[in-house]
């Protein structure tokens, strides 16, 4: 007969042999455990590497002016330049090989993505906290600000800054900053409501630690888990902002074509059937995106608590 | 309705869950039969699969759960060969049911009304004024006062006790044949749960609708239910009228059920409770289910023991069943 | 419920007046407003005009006074390219993105609700895999990029239809329509698949997750039973519920729809506000941009209020309490 007692022998015989995972092993085999997200992750580096490595994998440097003449333009994929260079992906109407201004082109728009994202990332945490850790009026005011700049869509925030500030690179993270940090402003601001009403901040005001401390050591890393979340999904859309800016022709100025301006180029072209002038940094831009997305999305099923088992 | 013979009869039902974890089987084994007018309390701990029972019943079991074997006799017709249309005429016109939260039951954006009215028109050929009034006098008769702005309004605006009221009125609506109240009173106040109690015994007698009332309490089913039908782990283990199962309980769990109700008559004494927990339904132990816990459990219950009928009326499902006067 | 609407339209108001302020001083703190207002090559006769009537040599609030009261009038200054005033310049080329973002909010409802909502109800079809993998295309492919290709296949390649502009346009109620004839719609086709495509895969989403959310919820087990037919079930239990998160959503994202248009415009070549704006941009017609500016900020607290509204009528519970508070 199996008594009560040899039951609980049992079970903590049968615990002590399994190893208890540790949170970031627990993550990263979640994460893992999709294709899917795993694929995307991969292209995702090697995006960031050919980004970063650009000037030393291309085949030519497109902004050379010395190598580059206009005897080469609009030659399609696969042909040969005048100085025997393939040109993989064709060329454009400068006679520039496509396949080294993407690798150019996907350095810049990644950049500024990333740059805006991150300045955008810090200042949405300061205001977000503040907001909501002050509460009372301070949270009221901020969050009306916010609330308010939020009912005004991103690409109108920024071109209308563009279309006062001018173009520049320097200008135009700005406007993707200011286009973009009242979205983590609110994100921070309700994981850290949430927080705050918990009870390790009582514990840590009990002990009369100073704000900055509660709020930056304390309150701030349990919030993390969303606003990466975020980040990631928003990053991809500053991304996007920025290519389609630059198409309008009020983002990056011609010296730093991102894959925007590279499209916009090839817009001129698209109806005498030279598409690769267009297609090729649209598919680039894609990949970047979709990637991003995808590893995004992974990223917030696993984090999400409802759906933690 | 219904010529000889029980409303409902219940045979060998069998209702599996195949999860990625194994086969949860929720339902292993349970026959009884209800009635027509009569009431059946369907008694056990959370996770016996009452509610499974109840839902195999009306065919709402949701995947991965299936109904494995066995067979639903509704006025002599079997439940578990009828198609899913035959099975949605039946609904809440000859059976329904009256669920556990009265919270989550009613649909928050439409109108009491409209969910009265539509539980109606889905089974009578009845224009919308006849149904609404037939909406109106339901809520008279579970107590509801001033039905006319109630129907108006959104679930909401009604406290719980109100919302199950509904609820039993939305059952009663069509007069059907057989309800299965899933613990429908555990959300709720004890006074409240009086009320509620007396409401419903009150329309099965007027109706003669035959009631399967669910629950882990046993104090509720003792002043309501004419046969009391007892679960564990997926299993009826005993089953009886109530006066002969209150009077002689013959299964161990039963009696601990019993021992553990606190009364009057122990004032002053350590409250009983029956020792260990339920097992998991993934893992439940080869033989009897309740071996576990059982003061006269020995090698002999390492067999599956077979529901049995010792004396006309009585079923037990087990080995070491009391004897009649036994403590 | 009155009470709700008149504090909405409040602070609709307030919003609109600090908007206008800060459009102001942005224009006035960022360089000199005289440049900002003035046509480049204007003489010295007529940068003293617009000084005089702007009051640009007058103290600050002055100015504000001024710049608000020619605004109430409808006065916004005139266009440096076309020399007509940039209010009437707007407002002619209002009802063409305003049919493009109507054209597009149509195809995101009828087109995003039943393929989201039936990949709630079947999640691990073939089909619904599907639609989930289109739908993260559809909010990650540039909207310009998509315009190229489109008009890269069907217009070029294939020649189904037109590549760029408006059809032929009719005359609704005093405002130019273009839905009304074939060539309209030939015209409109591409450009408003094109808007809606972002959306479209917003609305997939948003009912998709909808849906199997309230799948599971007890009042949908209960309606199933009482012997509601599925149909039912889902078109009146299922569908209200999740109508609220996906018209509001939507409602929100109608202004991203105009702001989006500028794009779309641009690619097709579609006469509305947004290619105006971005036109007036390149050739640095300043009072059109002041112009564009203060409107689209009226149209976005319009727009907000009347979600806000609809919101309430959709959810009971909201209407109900604000009426308590």
């Amino acid at each position: 007969m199996a008594t009560v007692q040899q039951q609980l022998a049992d079970i903590s015989v049968a615990e002590a042999g399994s190893r208890v995972q540790t949170p970031f092993e627990r993550f990263r085999a979640d994460f893992f455990a999709s294709r899917v997200a795993t694929g995307s992750l991969y292209v995702l580096v090697a995006i960031i590497l050919i980004a970063v490595f650009a000037p030393v994998i291309s085949p030519t440097n497109p902004y050379d002016l010395a190598t580059v003449t206009v005897l080469d333009a609009r030659l399609p994929p696969g042909a040969k330049s005048g100085d025997g260079v393939i040109f993989w992906l064709g060329s454009d109407g400068a006679g520039r090989d496509l396949l080294s201004s993407i690798f150019y082109g996907l350095r810049i728009s990644l950049g500024v993505g990333i740059a805006s994202g991150l300045v955008a990332v810090c200042i949405g945490c300061v205001v977000g906290l503040t907001a909501a850790y002050f509460g009372g009026r301070t949270d009221s005011v901020i969050m009306r600000i916010v609330d308010i700049q939020l009912s005004f869509p991103a690409i109108l925030v920024a071109l209308v800054l563009l279309a006062i500030l001018g173009k520049g690179v320097d200008k135009i993270i700005i406007a993707l900053v200011v286009a973009q940090w009242a979205y983590y402003a609110r994100t921070v601001r309700a994981s850290a409501l949430v927080e705050r009403n918990k009870e390790y901040v009582e514990a840590a005001k009990c002990l009369a630690l100073g704000h900055r401390r509660i709020l930056f050591r304390h309150i701030l890393p349990n919030c993390l888990a969303p606003l990466i979340v975020v980040a990631t999904l928003q990053t991809a859309h500053a991304i996007s902002l920025e290519a389609t800016l630059s198409f309008l022709g009020v983002g990056l100025p011609i010296t730093e074509p991102s894959l925007g301006l590279l499209i916009a180029n090839g817009f001129e072209y698209m109806l005498s059937e030279k598409y690769w002038i267009s297609f090729f940094p649209g598919v680039a831009l894609l990949v970047a995106i979709v990637s991003i997305n995808l590893v995004g999305d992974q990223l917030r099923d696993i984090l999400n608590p409802r759906l933690q088992r | 309705m219904a010529g000889t013979g029980p409303t409902l009869r219940v045979e060998g039902l069998r209702t599996h869950f195949f999860t990625n974890d194994g086969v949860v089987k929720a339902v292993d084994d349970v026959s009884f039969a209800v009635d027509r007018g009569h009431t059946l309390g369907l008694v056990g701990e959370s996770g016996c699969g009452k509610t499974v029972t109840g839902f195999s019943i009306l065919g709402l079991v949701d995947p991965p759960g299936r109904v494995t074997a066995g067979r639903i006799l509704f006025n002599g017709e079997d439940l578990l060969t009828a198609g899913e249309e035959r099975l949605r005429s039946l609904r809440g016109d000859r059976i329904a049911m009256i669920f556990q939260d009265p919270m989550m039951t009613l649909n928050p954006v439409l109108r009491i009304e409209t969910q009265m009215v539509e539980t109606v028109l889905a089974h009578q050929d009845v224009d919308r004024a006849t149904a609404r009034r037939m909406a109106r006098d339901a809520m008279g008769k579970v107590g509801i006062p001033s039905p006319d702005e109630r129907l108006s309004a959104y679930p909401h605006q009604f406290s719980g006790g109100m919302r199950q009221r509904v609820a039993i009125a939305i059952a009663f609506i069509n007069q059907p044949d057989l309800i299965i109240a899933d613990e429908p009173t555990t959300a709720l106040d004890v006074t409240i749960q009086g009320q509620i109690l007396f409401e419903a015994q009150k329309l099965c007698r007027e109706v003669g609708t035959a009631l399967i009332w669910i629950t882990h309490d046993l104090a509720v089913v003792a002043g309501l239910a004419d046969r009391i039908c007892v679960m564990y782990a997926g299993r009826v283990v005993e089953e009886g009228s109530l006066d002969d199962v209150l009077d002689w309980p013959i299964h161990p769990y039963t009696r601990g059920l019993l021992n553990s109700v606190p009364s009057q008559k122990k004032n002053g004494e350590r409250l009983e409770q029956i020792p260990g927990m339920t097992p998991s339904p993934l893992n439940l132990p080869p033989g009897c289910a309740f071996k576990t816990r059982c003061p006269r459990a020995d090698h002999v219950c390492d067999a599956e023991p077979e529901l049995r009928e010792p004396v006309p009326g009585r079923r037990i499902r087990c080995f070491h069943p009391h004897a009649r006067g036994s403590p | 419920m009155s009470v709700f609407v008149i504090r909405r339209l409040l602070q609709s108001a307030l919003v609109v007046l600090v908007m206008s302020l800060l459009v102001f001083v942005g224009v006035h703190v960022v360089g000199d407003p005289v440049e900002m207002l003035v046509n480049p090559e204007a003489d010295q006769a007529e940068i003293a005009r617009v000084t005089q009537a702007f009051g640009l040599d007058r103290p600050f609030y002055e100015q504000y006074g001024l710049f608000l009261l020619n605004a109430l009038t409808g006065d916004l200054g005139l266009s440096f390219v076309y020399g007509e005033p940039a209010l009437k310049l707007i407002v002619q080329r209002i009802p063409a993105t305003l049919e493009l973002a109507l054209a597009a909010l149509l195809m995101a409802i009828v087109l995003g609700i039943p393929l989201g909502v039936f990949a709630g109800l079947r999640p691990d079809s073939k089909v619904s895999r599907t639609i989930m993998a289109g739908s993260i295309l559809g909010f990650s492919l540039p909207t310009f990029w998509v315009g190229i290709m489109m008009i890269m296949v069907f217009a070029v390649i294939l020649g189904w239809l037109p590549s760029t502009g408006r059809g032929t346009t009719v005359n609704l109620l005093g405002v130019d329509v273009s839905f009304l004839t074939m060539d309209g719609l030939a015209h409109l086709l591409m450009p408003a698949l094109n808007l809606a495509l972002f959306k479209i895969s917003l609305v997939i989403r948003l009912s998709r997750a909808g849906t199997r959310e309230t799948v599971l919820q007890d009042y949908i087990k209960f309606a199933r039973a009482k012997g509601i037919s599925n149909a039912r079930v889902v078109f009146v239990h299922l569908l209200k519920n999740i109508m609220i998160p996906v018209v509001t959503v939507l409602g929100l994202e109608f202004g991203g729809l105009i702001a989006f248009s500028v794009v779309t415009e641009t690619v097709f070549a579609w006469p509305g506000m947004g290619k105006l704006i971005i036109d007036s941009i390149h050739s640095l017609d300043r009072p059109v941009v002041v112009a564009y500016l203060m409107i689209i900020v009226l149209i976005f607290v319009v727009i907000n209020l009347v979600v806000d509204i609809l919101y309430s009528i959709l959810d009971p519970r909201v209407r109900l309490r604000d009426v308590k508070a």
